[in-house]
């Protein structure tokens, strides 16, 4: 019995450790509450790290822009050129583009000369035209000085002539106001900014084409005009072999 | 080993060992502490002052500097790339560009028609027309105005040969002049209708007018080289009569030199424009 009451004893001993550590061992709950805090802490960590490399990244992009895409003092120096280049050029030109160029000595042909240069200054062709043409080359033949083929030739060649005199009227015109566009836009260019100059930009080639415009009516004129030549010669031809019955002896002088 | 586990158990000493660690354990177990972390205020405050120190450094300090970055781009962007004042003044560009093209066609579409009889006055409409249409009824109000091609009879083929191509040349030519005072209006109207866009279109999207434009500019280019063809074709036309008619008097006098001095029929001028 002393025997079994000994081993009790000692069995009893060895549990105390084993109670000790578990009353000691701290419990779950506590150790999940402090893995939230450290893993917030990961996370604010990460973030941080995260808006780091965002800064990096837009300071890079914003240093591109400044430093090399933009660079401010290459506006200032493009400006500077520019004005430049305005001073040198701008003055001289216009008065190079506006040199007189009248040189008739006659009262009929100084007439004429001022209303076809006139287009510098005005911006309509005149109506006085058809009589200041006259005065300068003469009027029609009646049907008694020439045959009809002859004088609807002429009238004809009078008309297109007339014609390519106003069209110069209104082309010196508009050249004048195209340079004083073209003036316009690069006085603009002088202090516009680099997001602004394509706006310009696109507002010269819209006038460019607008320019052209009127280049293609100037080429249809000189058609009009070469075609008119063709018709008074090819009328010589025929007049000639109309009125003599051969068209040899009009061209020697049948169509006379 | 039943009979052996039974005996086992069924000793009292077992018995005594068994109510002993039993007890031992039930008493660990109630006086162990609590999980105390969870209310210790202390822990707690530590660590919401390090999450703090965490937060200032690592995100109000790289925020903030990210603020002034983004403050420093919007002000260079609004400053030096597209400042508001400029992109105004470039809008009204537009518009004078804009009122002068309008002033432009309005001046450039002033009749030149000066043509008495009534011929020539019916091939100068038809020539001033601007409408494509008009090209059928060239051959007629030409043929009206400088008369046909001569015979057989009254002319050598030479001549009529001579005759036709620069009646031809010429009509071709009065075709080409119709059609480029429509493509003329055409272009203008574009032109007119881009400054109108250009007027209110934002900086950013104004490369698309021009690309618009450009392509508009190349096309009106093509258009040029074409007239330009038929002027030189008609230059040559002239030339070719210059050159008809000095063979024509060599034919008949023997002496194409006689025909160059005493025979200019057929003026020569010199080529027009270009």
């Amino acid at each position: 019995m002393a025997r079994i009451s000994k081993i009790t004893k000692r069995i009893a001993l060895g549990c105390l450790p084993l109670a000790a550590l578990v009353m000691l061992t701290p419990k779950p709950q506590a150790n999940g509450q402090f893995d939230i805090f450290s893993a917030l802490l990961g996370t604010v960590t990460g973030m941080g790290d995260t808006i780091k490399q965002f800064n990096a990244d837009t300071a890079e992009i914003q240093n591109m822009q400044k430093q090399i895409l933009y660079p401010v003092q290459e506006f200032n120096n493009i400006q500077s050129n520019a004005t430049s280049v305005v001073n040198a050029y701008r003055g001289w030109m216009n008065s190079v583009f506006g040199l007189n160029l009248a040189s008739a000595q006659t009262t009929s042909g100084q007439a004429l000369e001022r209303q076809m240069l006139s287009g510098f200054t005005s911006t309509n062709p005149s109506a006085q035209m058809g009589s200041l043409f006259s005065n300068a080359y003469g009027s029609l033949p009646t049907p008694l000085q020439a045959t009809l083929t002859h004088v609807q030739a002429i009238d004809a060649g009078d008309a297109s002539a007339q014609a390519g005199m106003q069209m110069s009227v209104m082309a010196d015109s508009a050249a004048a106001q195209n340079v004083q566009l073209a003036n316009s836009i690069e006085s603009e260019a002088l202090t516009t900014s680099p997001g602004s100059a394509p706006q310009l930009e696109a507002q010269a080639l819209a006038s460019e084409l607008n320019s052209m415009a009127i280049e293609h009516k100037l080429l249809a004129n000189q058609l009009r005009a070469e075609a008119t030549r063709l018709g008074y010669a090819g009328a010589e031809y025929k007049q000639g072999a109309s009125t003599s019955g051969n068209a040899v002896q009009g061209i020697f002088g049948g169509a006379k | 080993m039943n009979k052996f586990f039974t005996k086992v158990a069924s000793s009292a000493a077992v018995k005594r060992t068994g109510l002993v660690a039993v007890g031992c354990i039930g008493f660990s177990l109630l006086t162990t502490s609590s999980a105390k972390g969870q209310f210790d205020t202390a822990a707690i405050m530590g660590f919401l002052t390090t999450m703090n120190a965490t937060m200032q450094s690592a995100m109000a300090v790289p925020m903030q500097i990210m603020q002034q970055v983004n403050s420093d781009m919007a002000t260079f962007t609004k400053t030096a790339l597209y400042p508001l004042q400029q992109i105004q003044a470039a809008q009204g560009i537009a518009t004078q560009g804009l009122h002068q093209a309008e002033s432009l066609q309005s001046m450039i579409n002033i009749s030149t028609a000066s043509a008495k009889l009534p011929s020539p006055q019916q091939l100068e409409a038809a020539m001033l027309s601007k409408d494509p249409n008009q090209g059928a009824n060239i051959s007629m109000l030409y043929q009206q105005t400088y008369g046909t091609l001569p015979t057989t009879q009254t002319a050598p083929s030479s001549v009529t040969l001579a005759v036709d191509m620069g009646d031809a040349v010429a009509m071709a030519s009065i075709k080409k002049a119709i059609a480029l005072d429509a493509l003329a209006d055409s272009e203008m109207t574009v032109s007119q209708q881009l400054m109108n866009e250009l007027q209110t279109t934002a900086p950013g999207n104004v490369p698309m007018i021009s690309a618009q434009a450009e392509a508009w500019i190349l096309q009106a280019h093509a258009y040029t080289q074409s007239g330009t063809a038929q002027l030189l074709r008609a230059q040559s036309a002239e030339l070719g009569y210059t050159g008809a008619s000095m063979k024509l008097h060599s034919t008949v006098t023997g002496n194409a030199a006689g025909g160059l001095f005493a025979l200019p029929v057929v003026p020569v001028t010199p080529v027009a424009g270009h």
